[in-house]
Parts: structure tokens; C-alpha cells; sequence
């Protein structure tokens, strides 16, 4: 075997889900290599600024970032193979991942791969979102917390979910004044712990509101809201008009599915979890034999539970590559799938569980199908 | 205008950054090593980055993960760069498109 | 019962085309298509509008060929003020490329026959003037055969537009809805099939390209598989679409899109059986051999990032000339499919077909598109084949 070219494990996506997933499989022996096109690993992790909930055994308590540099050093006392600056462009159908890194394009043949491409932010459109000022969530989380720089010092945060209501109180930390969160729906969102946060710094949350309107010259001075009904008529009697330089979108996410589509993975749409992802049972195999995905890319969710889905799928890959026994792997995998469940309890975690127990629905009615009508 | 973060309740930003120099549009800015060239452009306070073919409108930065093509500049020559996800280097240049 | 004047099968721009043509001339249209609007080649393809290849060698071949894509062309111009839909139709000009100096002898004789028989907006450029008229090309390149009135559209908008207009004006269109068999009774078309319910028409027209065998097999339109890669955007260049035979294959490549991309196909494609022609997927060396070819065309822009691949299903014919007109095969039912070379001739077919189909004599006659051409002619395939062995194949017939 080329360890150029050929490897046992390709793993797509070094954030934590891609991490635990390739630490994993290489624990048991298997050949891996982790492949991301950043400059450095760990996805989303090293913005997350902010303490994690959760069990202790989650790293409750411990910010983001600190997990994101246990996992690093974890990868760094592994054999995993760990190619940075690299675009997997196309997974052909003989398990060949197309690799673009420093201007040259290689072959990457793999027996089994882990998907974790993760998740990008969706846009909402109104009028003016496309002048400068107007940026999601996340690009602004990444400008305050990694980079230390502030892109407007007034802002209006669109959407009161855990993301809008965190980087809000991150703004805030950063310098920032933060005028107004607004939530189309009648209730917070998020978790209220988050929105009292914010709320006690004398930030309103403005619930059935929305923006109708970014304006200004060359970027943003000034934003438009009005309040909406249930049936998002919106009262113009409303209006306000808010003196900011930055509107900041914080609607939700949506899986990277585009590489697993590439792969001819099935998807699935499932709407709580972000829309269009790869069907998947519950050792988290799509429905291409060879392919596993984990993280955010299998149904928007959190840092706990992709790291916790990625070992899942590390161990998976591995145990169908023979390194480990039936009974090690079920005994493993009986605990992983013992945390996930933990992590999807309370009232936000339950209709997660019940749209990943919908995924495993599907996967099966797939192969049924399949099944019928003679196989692949 | 310098939109840097100079205080922060957790986290530390200047400590130990080399600093570089790149221009954009023929001007100076200053820069640390290693940084996204659009960190850098927004923290010298510019917000334009590029205007578009038709309608000429103005274009920043919109997701900061090289996905949606906004941020995107002309690097020492090279058209199409994504600024977001690309290390400034000293003396580098860049320019706006329209494209 | 759904019931129309006419039933058009097809969702491409014949489809549309045929669509909008018949809608303006009063008739009740039901457009059909199983997947959705421009899926097929028309959505895959460059754009490029080029009247006149170097196919034709006769001065007669050459005049009546013009006399279509003329009329396309002033088509285009009228559609840019019906429609609501700006299509980007730019004449930037199309270049034939040689690659040799006896390629460039014979491309000069062939200008001179083109010229001789009425194409005046037709010239030939030795290596200098070419490099003024595309300045990013290969300097390798001797000269090129150039027409200046040639172009580049882009085509999901002409599509969607054509049928925009046609919804506006009563037609109906339905996607997603495959046609499965057309109902004959007394040898008269009496409607289609489609999604298991029955539509009622006594007129039908097939735009279904290179799936028109799989209605009527004698309906000789041949599944041809090319594809093609679209470059990152890049600033505005001088760029006309083009022709040209790169280490034996050909390679096309469309002008600049507004949005700056650039689109480039052809090139090298294994030999694949005529199931295979519909296979989309791209293998690793497939996508590779595909993406290099703007490097190998354009040296100066070997540094532009190629942003997908993808493959596509055209037709084709025994000689290059699409299937238009009726069918023979039952009173009512038409067709207007396999056109390896669409964009400058389905606009002005389309609007004859449209005349035939209302009962009306066409102002041009569709007598070189006759679909029963082919009737006594056996064509037999390679078992697998790509462009250039078809080409070849079909050359010896």
C-alpha cells in the first residue's frame, strides 16, 4: 500500500467529529488519514469561546477551544496522517477521494471513509443583505474570537437560537453594543439561560420580529424591523428603523452534504436537523457501504455529539476493516450510543432523538427498497 | 479606523503576533502573520472588498468559511481569491475585481 | 382527462422552444418532462451559437444551413425583447482553430467556399490576428477560422424563460412527470401517457434528444456522452467560443458568462457502450484529464480554478442534421430532437415545426431535417464509442 496514495481510513473534515474519528480508528490499528482544508484543525471548535454543558464526561465546563487542543494533541501522538490545505473535490466510484492540496491534484485511494464535513450557515435574504455588514453568525464568531478583529460595533443579531443569543454575548464581550436580537417565532429560541444572559446586559430580544431591510451607501447603517404574526404577515404600523453597522444572521444551519451526494450517499430531508443530509444507521454507515459520516454533516446537532458520533464512526469503520472483535466493538459502541442518548434528553434533545431515530427509519425503508427490487 | 479587539474579558489577541504588510488598493495595512487577508482588510476598518459585474454593488465578507465566494479578491495577480480563508504574507497586493 | 391541442414532450430547449412557438400561435400546449427544465444537454452545454461549421462543404449545403442560422440569430434578438429573461446573448464571435498549418490551408479554402456561397460574416486569421482576437489562447495555434456573428447565450435562461412566457400565455407545464408511451389508434396520434394518466391530444412532439428511442427506436437520434468543467470567476477577457482538435480529440469551450465563469468540454472520453452514454458519473482521471484542458487551451490562465465537472447526454444523427418534421410513423405525431450543434438552429426549427403542426405550410421547408431520412439506411454502432469514433463510424456511411 502507497501511503500516498492508497490508505486504509480516509477521514473528511478535522473538526470533532473528523478528530475522534480518526483517533479512534487509529487506536485500533487502522491506517488513517485525515484530510481538511483549513490551514489548521478543529473546525468550529477554537471559536467556541464559551463553557460547554453537559456531563463532565462531555467537558462540561471546559470551552471549546481547550477540547479542540486536547483533540490536536491526541492526533499529534497518533500515526494518523493529517493533510492540511486539502480539498477532497470528488469521490469516484471506485472509492478514489480527489485531492487538491499546493496546486497539484492527487488520488486518494481509501478502503473506508468517514465523512465530517460539518455544516454552513444559511442565509436569509431581505432587502440590502447583500451589503457589507451583513454577515452570519458564525463569520462574525470567527472575526471576534479567532481573529480579534470587530466587524461593526452596533449590532442587530437576527434569530434568538443558542448560536444568536452566544455570539451576541460574545459581541458584547468583544467590545460591541448589541441593540436588538430579534426572533420571528413568539418564544426564545435558545436556552433561556443564554437569552438571560444577554437580557441582563440590557440587550432586547424582540420576539415575533424580523428584519425587513439592510441599509446604506457602500454597507450597512442602518437596519429596518417589524413585528410579524404566526402566519409571517408583516404589520408595517411596526417599523423600526435601528441605527447599526452590522446585521448578524444567526438562522440555523445546514449539513455539507455536497461530498456525500458526490459519493452517492443517499440524503434525506430532515428539517430540525438542517435540511438535505446522508441517511445513516446507527453504527452511522450511509447508505454506501464504505462510506460513514458523523458530526454535524449526519443532522445539525452539537460538539458533544459529533465527537461522539465520530468515535462511533472511527470504530465502525474499524471494525469492518477486522481490527477489532464483535464483542469489543459492541461492548464500545453500546457506550457511545449510551452517551448520545444522554445528550439528547430535555426538551431541546428530544426532538433531535426523534428525528435521528427517523434517519434510521429511512436508511432501513432504503435497503428494503433496494432489496425488492434486486439489490445494487 | 482600527477595529481590533484590544481588551477582552478571556482572550488575548496582540501577544507575540509578528506583524506584516500587505496593500489593498494601493494602500498600506498592517497585518499579523498567518492571519485571513480579510481579517486583516476589516480590521483597517475597510468593508468594500469587491463590486460586482452588473449591478456594481458592494460585496464584503459574508460566512468566513470559503464558501460563499463574497470576500473574494484579486492576491498578487491571481482573480478569485478567497480572502477569508487565505494567510496574509508580507507584501503581498490586492486589489478588487469586478467580478 | 387532461386534454391540449398539442402534447410536447421534453423539457429542453426544443421542448421550450417548440412550447413557446406553438403557444403564440394560439394553440392550447401541454409541455411534459420527467425530470425538470433543462436537465439534458441543454443545461450541460456551453451556450455556444455557432451557424456554420465546417460540416457543410458544398456551396448548397453551406446556403441552406445560413439560411436557418440566420434566421435563428434574429430569432435570439426578438426572444431578448419578448421574454423576461435576460439570456446573455452575445455575439462575441466563434473561432475554428487550427492546429497545424495544413489544417490552417484547409480551413482557409473552406472560408473562401463559405465566403463564395454567401457567408460574408466569415474570416480567416493567421496567428497574429488571433491572438488579437482571443489573447489569452495557446500562441501554438497557427490561425483560426473566424465568424464574427457568432456567440454564446446561456442557455437555463433562454429555457426557462421560453417557458415562462408560454405559462403566461396559457400553456401548461408539467415536470417531474415522465411520458411513457404514446397512444396511436388508426394510425393517429390520440394523446400520451404520462405518470400513469392519460393526457388527450391529437398532436404530440418529440423533444425528448437523445432519449427518443426509447419511444420510438426507429426514430434514428444517437446518445452521445461529452463533458465539460466551468472555471472559477475571473475578471472580463477576450474570449470568443471556440473549436479545436487537441491531441486528436475535440475540445469546445464556451465565451465568458457574465458572471465570469468560463466553460470548456470535450476532450478525452474512453469508448463507452450506448448505455453508457448516459452514465454521468466521472471517474478521477475523467474529472482530471477534463479540468486541464483550460490549462492546455488558455496557458495564461493555468492558475484558474476549475470549480466542477460534469457529463451530459447529447443527440446526434447518422449526419449531423436533427430529426424535424413528422414522423412518418402516425398522422399528428412529430419530433424535433438530435441537434449536436443546437443553439443556433432550434429556434428557427422550432418555430417552423410549430407551422407545420398548426396545419400551416412553413415559410422555409424542413426537407434536409425529414425524420425519415434514416428509414432505409442501417446504422450499426460500434458496440463502444465516443465522439471521435462515432465521427469516424458515421464519416464511412
Amino acid at each position: 500500500m502507497r501511503p500516498e496514495t492508497e490508505t486504509e481510513l480516509a477521514v473528511v473534515g478535522a473538526g470533532p467529529a473528523g478528530l475522534c474519528a480518526a483517533i479512534e480508528a487509529a487506536r485500533r490499528g487502522v491506517r488513517t488519514t485525515l484530510v481538511d482544508e483549513n490551514p489548521r484543525p478543529g473546525g468550529q471548535l477554537f471559536k467556541q469561546i464559551h463553557k460547554f454543558f453537559g456531563s463532565h464526561r462531555h467537558g462540561a465546563g471546559v470551552r471549546g477551544f481547550r477540547i479542540g487542543e486536547e483533540l490536536l494533541a491526541e492526533i499529534e501522538r497518533s500515526d494518523v496522517r493529517v493533510l492540511l490545505d486539502t480539498v477532497v473535490f470528488g469521490f469516484h466510484d471506485d472509492n478514489t477521494l480527489g485531492l487538491y492540496r499546493g496546486g497539484t491534484v492527487l488520488p486518494l485511494r481509501a478502503r473506508r471513509t468517514v465523512l465530517a464535513t460539518g455544516a454552513l450557515e444559511k442565509p436569509l435574504t431581505f432587502r440590502g443583505w447583500t451589503l457589507p455588514g451583513v454577515m452570519g453568525a458564525g463569520a462574525v464568531q470567527t472575526m471576534i474570537n479567532l481573529h480579534g478583529v470587530l466587524p461593526g460595533a452596533r449590532v442587530l443579531m437576527v434569530g434568538s437560537g443558542n448560536v444568536g443569543l452566544i455570539v451576541a454575548y460574545q459581541l458584547i464581550q468583544a467590545g460591541a453594543t448589541v441593540v436588538a436580537v430579534v426572533e420571528a417565532l413568539p418564544a426564545v429560541s435558545g436556552w433561556h439561560v443564554h437569552a438571560a444572559k444577554i437580557r441582563r446586559l440590557g440587550v432586547p430580544v424582540l420576539l415575533s420580529h424580523t428584519v425587513l431591510e439592510a441599509r446604506g451607501g457602500d454597507s450597512v447603517e442602518q437596519a429596518v424591523i417589524a413585528p410579524i404574526d404566526g402566519r409571517c404577515r408583516i404589520d408595517g404600523r411596526g417599523e423600526r428603523r435601528l441605527d447599526v453597522d452590522l446585521v448578524c444572521i444567526a438562522v440555523g444551519l445546514r449539513p455539507l452534504s455536497e461530498l456525500a451526494e458526490l459519493a452517492r450517499c443517499r440524503l434525506g430531508f430532515v428539517a430540525p436537523l438542517g435540511g438535505f443530509l446522508p441517511l445513516h444507521d446507527e453504527t452511522m454507515k450511509s447508505s454506501r457501504p464504505e462510506v460513514y459520516v458523523a458530526g454535524d454533516l449526519a443532522g445539525i446537532e452539537e460538539a458533544s455529539t459529533a465527537m461522539e458520533e465520530g468515535k462511533l464512526a472511527g470504530l465502525s469503520a474499524a471494525r469492518s476493516l477486522g481490527k477489532l472483535s464483535r464483542r469489543e466493538y459492541a461492548r464500545l459502541a453500546e457506550e457511545i450510543m449510551d452517551n448520545l442518548a444522554e445528550l439528547r434528553l430535555g426538551s431541546f434533545g428530544e426532538e433531535r432523538r426523534r428525528c435521528k431515530d427517523e434517519i434510521l427509519l429511512r436508511y432501513r425503508s432504503l435497503n428494503a427498497a433496494e432489496a425488492s427490487a434486486g439489490g445494487r | 479606523m482600527n477595529r481590533r479587539i484590544r481588551r477582552h474579558p478571556i482572550l488575548e489577541f496582540d501577544t507575540g503576533r509578528a506583524r506584516v504588510h500587505i496593500t489593498v488598493n494601493g494602500r498600506q495595512v498592517e497585518a499579523f502573520a498567518g492571519e485571513p487577508i480579510a481579517a486583516a482588510i476589516l480590521a483597517a476598518g475597510i468593508r468594500v472588498f469587491r463590486r460586482t459585474a452588473r449591478l456594481d454593488s458592494p460585496r464584503g465578507v459574508y460566512c468566513a468559511i470559503g464558501r460563499c465566494t463574497d470576500c473574494v479578491m484579486t492576491v498578487d495577480g491571481t482573480p478569485s481569491v478567497r480572502t477569508c480563508v487565505t494567510p496574509v504574507e508580507d507584501g503581498m497586493v490586492v486589489e478588487s475585481q469586478r467580478v | 382527462m387532461q386534454q391540449y391541442d398539442v402534447v410536447v414532450v421534453g423539457g429542453g430547449l426544443a421542448g421550450a422552444a417548440a412550447t413557446f412557438h406553438l403557444t403564440a400561435r394560439g394553440l392550447r400546449v401541454g409541455l411534459f418532462e420527467r425530470e425538470n427544465l433543462a436537465v439534458g444537454a441543454s443545461g450541460r452545454n456551453g451556450g455556444q451559437v455557432i451557424q456554420l461549421d465546417g460540416r457543410d462543404r458544398s456551396p448548397e449545403a453551406i446556403m441552406k444551413r445560413l439560411r436557418y442560422s440566420r434566421r435563428t440569430i434574429a430569432l435570439l434578438k426578438e426572444y431578448q425583447s419578448i421574454l423576461e429573461a435576460d439570456f446573455e446573448f452575445r455575439q462575441v464571435g466563434s473561432l475554428d482553430i487550427a492546429t497545424s498549418e495544413d489544417e490552417l490551408e484547409e480551413l482557409r479554402q473552406l472560408c473562401a467556399m463559405q465566403f463564395a456561397a454567401g457567408d460574408t460574416e466569415v474570416e480567416l486569421l493567421d496567428r497574429k490576428a488571433l491572438h488579437e482576437v482571443s489573447p489569452c489562447l495557446s500562441e501554438e495555434f497557427p490561425g483560426a477560422r473566424f465568424r464574427w456573428s457568432d456567440g454564446n447565450l446561456y442557455p437555463f435562461d433562454l429555457v426557462r424563460g421560453l417557458v415562462y412566457w408560454s405559462l403566461d400565455h396559457g400553456a401548461r407545464v408539467h415536470t417531474g412527470r415522465n411520458v411513457g408511451s404514446v397512444a396511436v389508434e388508426g394510425a393517429r396520434v390520440r394523446g400520451v401517457e404520462a405518470g400513469g394518466e392519460k393526457v388527450a391530444a391529437d398532436r404530440v412532439v418529440l423533444a425528448t434528444s437523445a432519449w427518443t428511442r426509447e419511444l420510438f427506436p426507429q426514430l434514428n437520434v444517437i446518445p452521445l456522452r461529452s463533458h465539460a468543467a466551468l472555471s472559477d470567476a475571473i475578471p472580463e477577457i477576450q474570449a470568443p467560443a471556440f473549436e479545436v482538435v487537441v491531441d486528436g480529440e475535440i475540445v469546445y469551450g464556451s465565451s465568458q458568462f457574465r458572471n465570469g465563469h468560463l466553460l470548456l468540454g470535450g476532450g478525452p472520453d474512453r469508448p463507452r457502450t450506448l448505455d453508457e452514454q448516459f452514465d454521468y458519473t466521472m471517474s478521477f482521471l475523467d474529472t482530471l484529464k477534463n479540468a486541464s484542458l483550460l490549462a492546455r487551451v488558455f496557458p495564461k490562465l493555468a492558475g484558474v480554478h476549475i470549480l466542477r465537472c460534469w457529463a451530459g447526454t447529447m443527440g446526434t444523427t447518422p449526419d449531423g442534421l436533427p430529426l424535424v418534421g413528422a414522423s412518418g410513423i402516425a398522422e399528428g405525431l412529430f419530433v424535433i430532437a438530435g441537434f449536436p450543434n443546437g443553439m443556433a438552429f432550434i429556434p428557427y426549427l422550432a418555430s417552423l415545426l410549430a407551422d407545420m403542426v398548426a396545419g400551416e405550410e412553413p415559410e422555409t421547408d424542413l426537407q434536409m431535417f425529414d425524420p425519415q431520412r434514416f428509414a432505409d439506411l442501417a446504422v450499426r454502432l460500434p458496440d463502444r464509442y465516443n465522439y471521435t469514433i462515432l465521427a469516424d463510424c458515421l464519416g464511412r456511411l
